[in-house]
């Protein structure tokens, strides 16, 4: 198979039947609308569903095809934080995930979303430095806050990553890798998977090439951080100027307690487990 | 995923053959009959056809269960069965009893629907539960008298308990003393109290000062910690906790689910559908409608403003009380509704035990964290340094 046949997109469901046996992320407001449009050869392609609204009432949507993954897109972190509680039914049917966009006030859904057992993918690309403080306590919450037992992305991925020492960047731990996910906007036209979800004039297939080789260039700030091979450039785009400062700050604490718990574990010369019941 | 299961509050009837000072239920003398029991079922198995639900657990209870007959649960094991197997469903059954009822012709049907298990109640001291023109002390020794029959049957008993004012007098390790070392009960469970329904003194002295209750149950934690814990008593919500906080498995009560609506519901003998046993007596207003009149019970509980109350619950937790910003989120999610309104009269505001849960969070998370530190030492390999055997190890 080729490249773009295992390519994932992730379209309106208006576009579903536009891409004819590649994977599908669908993504829609209404879950009805979702249940009653897609058809049994449209569920065998997809990887997950995105609903927009979380508001929407998510019972048609419970005992439909159990088990396929659901995100559930923020729109307004701090103002939809209690609807979070909505969620708890539909994660007895589907694995489901919140996507939490990094705006003012985001780090409210994530502790309560945390704390309702709810996987969490933080989404946001240059982030200001007021919110370098919010995501400097939405990393402290995840790293010692006992009650934190499902991953919050990316501080999961580039802790993993980390220990393992594994070339893994921030583009394929956020999902947002060109190569293998485009994101299809509602005109029908095929962008960068993250947000701001903005067209680009770049070729989408060596965008990852040109970016690379444009923010390594001599006396780059990517070309002499210690944080490149965990970051691929990431904070980069969309603005090519915009200063890092801020990011490598939540990259050192991370890198940190990534080595801080490699060292407890290197304690442990065999594996040690509790029976869970 | 989580396990997806329904469960029962099932009132067959709403009478009761004592009369406890502080309860919360509006007796009446209503019955539950085998074709109502059976269209009951059966609305219920459409529903969790429709919500693609695999198993109901059937919480028994009244009035009191006992004032009805052996034969009538053995009838209605029979028909309960037969309509779960043809629907391909799985319906389990618990029992709770205050056993003031209770004699031997029940050890049948309590083992062959029930698993040989009861759930009874008893204070201590009973200052509230008594027989009509009865003591206290009459109550508490016919009660004694029948769990000790029942566990010579082989029964396994489980208790509630409610502390009151005379057991924070008399603390912690009275308290424990008496259903473990006296009683021989292995397995209990502490409530806090509530004043539902019509109000009175008893419920009124129920309510107990937190501060006060906090420090027993702490004290009480301890005690079970370093008496019952390695000897394997289970005592409710305390041994969960611990469970909970040693990042295990925990079943914890329903007063601290994520939200009790999507787990529960109770129907009484009149076909009152609620959110619990501790509404729909007391609580008409918060009744959710009849599963005999209603044409399903999926749409019975779906149109039902007052069961919307109740679903949004914990979102108004998060909006307008403090929840958000506290630690033991995870485990409380506001606490029980109808402790909030039958104390402070609002809905949708926090349990008013919040400081006592809290200071139990923290004491069982402290102790949890101890017995963590102790297993990872036991765990370490010993090191050696400067030519010594240093033993990493830590004691309790």
């Amino acid at each position: 198979m080729t490249q773009e046949q295992l390519r994932t997109y992730n379209v309106p469901l208006a576009f579903v039947d536009l891409y004819p046996d590649r994977p599908l992320i669908v993504r829609a407001t209404d879950p009805v609308a979702l249940v009653q449009s897609l058809t049994p050869q449209h569920v065998r392609q997809l990887v997950s569903l995105q609903l927009l609204d979380i508001s929407a009432d998510l019972e048609e949507l419970e005992g439909w095809n159990p088990g396929l993954p659901i995100e559930v897109v923020l729109a307004d972190p701090e103002a939809e934080t209690m609807k979070l509680y909505r969620l708890c039914r539909l994660q007895r049917s589907h694995p489901v995930r919140v996507v939490v966009p990094i705006v003012p006030g985001f780090s409210k859904a994530v502790r309560v979303a945390s704390f309702l057992q709810l996987p969490v993918k933080l989404e946001g690309a240059q982030p200001d430095p007021d919110l370098i403080e919010e995501l400097c306590e939405a990393l402290d919450f995840f790293l010692h806050n006992k009650a934190v037992s499902q991953p919050i992305e990316y501080f999961s991925g580039v802790l993993t990553t980390v220990i393992h020492k594994q070339p893994v960047t921030l583009w394929e731990i956020q999902e947002e890798h060109p190569s293998t996910v485009r994101y299809v906007d509602d005109y029908g036209v095929q962008t960068l998977a993250r947000r701001p979800f903005i067209r680009t004039n770049e070729n989408l297939d060596s965008f990852q090439f040109e970016l690379t080789k444009r923010v390594l260039c001599d006396e780059s700030e990517c070309s002499s951080c210690e944080f490149f091979l965990n970051c691929g450039g990431y904070f980069k785009w969309p603005d090519p100027d915009y200063s890092c400062v801020g990011v490598k700050r939540v990259f050192q604490r991370m890198r940190d307690a990534a080595l801080e718990l490699h060292d407890d574990l290197s304690l442990y010369p065999t594996a040690h487990t509790e029976s869970a019941t | 995923m989580m396990s997806n299961q329904l469960s029962l509050i099932l009132l067959p009837t709403n009478k009761c053959n004592v009369a406890c000072e502080y309860c919360f239920e509006e007796k009446t003398a209503d019955f539950m009959t085998h074709d109502q029991l059976a269209l009951t079922v059966e609305k219920l198995l459409d529903h969790m056809e429709h919500q693609h639900i695999p198993e109901l657990i059937i919480y028994w209870q009244g009035g009191e269960v006992m004032i009805m007959q052996p034969e009538w649960f053995e009838r209605a094991h029979e028909l309960i069965s037969a309509a779960a197997s043809r629907r391909g469903k799985k319906i389990g059954h618990s029992l709770q009893s205050n056993m003031i009822g209770y004699s031997a012709k029940w050890n049948g049907v309590i083992r062959e629907m029930f698993g040989n298990s009861v759930g009874t109640s008893m204070d201590f001291p009973n200052l509230y539960r008594k027989a009509r023109g009865h003591t206290a002390d009459d109550y508490t020794r016919i009660w004694a008298r029948n769990i000790k029959l029942a566990r010579e049957a082989g029964i396994s008993v489980g208790v509630i308990s409610i502390p009151n004012r005379e057991t924070l007098r008399l603390g912690g390790e009275a308290f424990y003393s008496y259903f473990v070392d006296e009683l021989g009960i292995t397995d209990f469970q502490v409530n806090t109290s509530f004043s539902g329904g019509e109000i009175n003194d008893a419920k009124t002295e129920s309510i107990l000062d937190m501060p006060a209750l906090a420090r027993f149950f702490v004290e009480l934690a301890d005690v079970w910690f370093e008496r019952g814990y390695s000897a394997g008593v289970k005592l409710g919500p305390i041994d969960e906790l611990l469970h909970h906080f040693m990042g295990r498995v925990a079943r914890l009560p329903c007063i601290w689910q994520q939200n009790c609506a999507d787990d529960f519901v109770s129907i009484d003998a009149r076909g009152h559908v609620a959110q619990c046993d501790c509404w729909v007596t007391s609580y008409p207003e918060y009744r959710f409608g009849n599963v005999f009149g209603a044409q399903s019970f999926s749409q019975l509980m779906k149109e039902s403003k007052a069961r919307r109350r109740f679903v949004s619950r914990p979102e108004a937790m998060i909006e307008h009380e403090t929840c958000a910003g506290c630690d033991y989120l995870s485990i409380c999610h506001g606490g029980c509704p109808v402790r909030a309104y039958s104390i402070t009269g609002e809905f949708l505001v926090k349990d008013p035990y919040c400081e006592v849960y809290k200071a139990l969070f923290s004491r069982m998370e402290t102790i949890a964290a101890k017995l963590s530190r102790a297993r990872f030492a036991r765990s370490l390999p010993v090191l050696p340094i400067r030519g010594d055997v240093v033993n990493r190890g830590t004691s309790l």
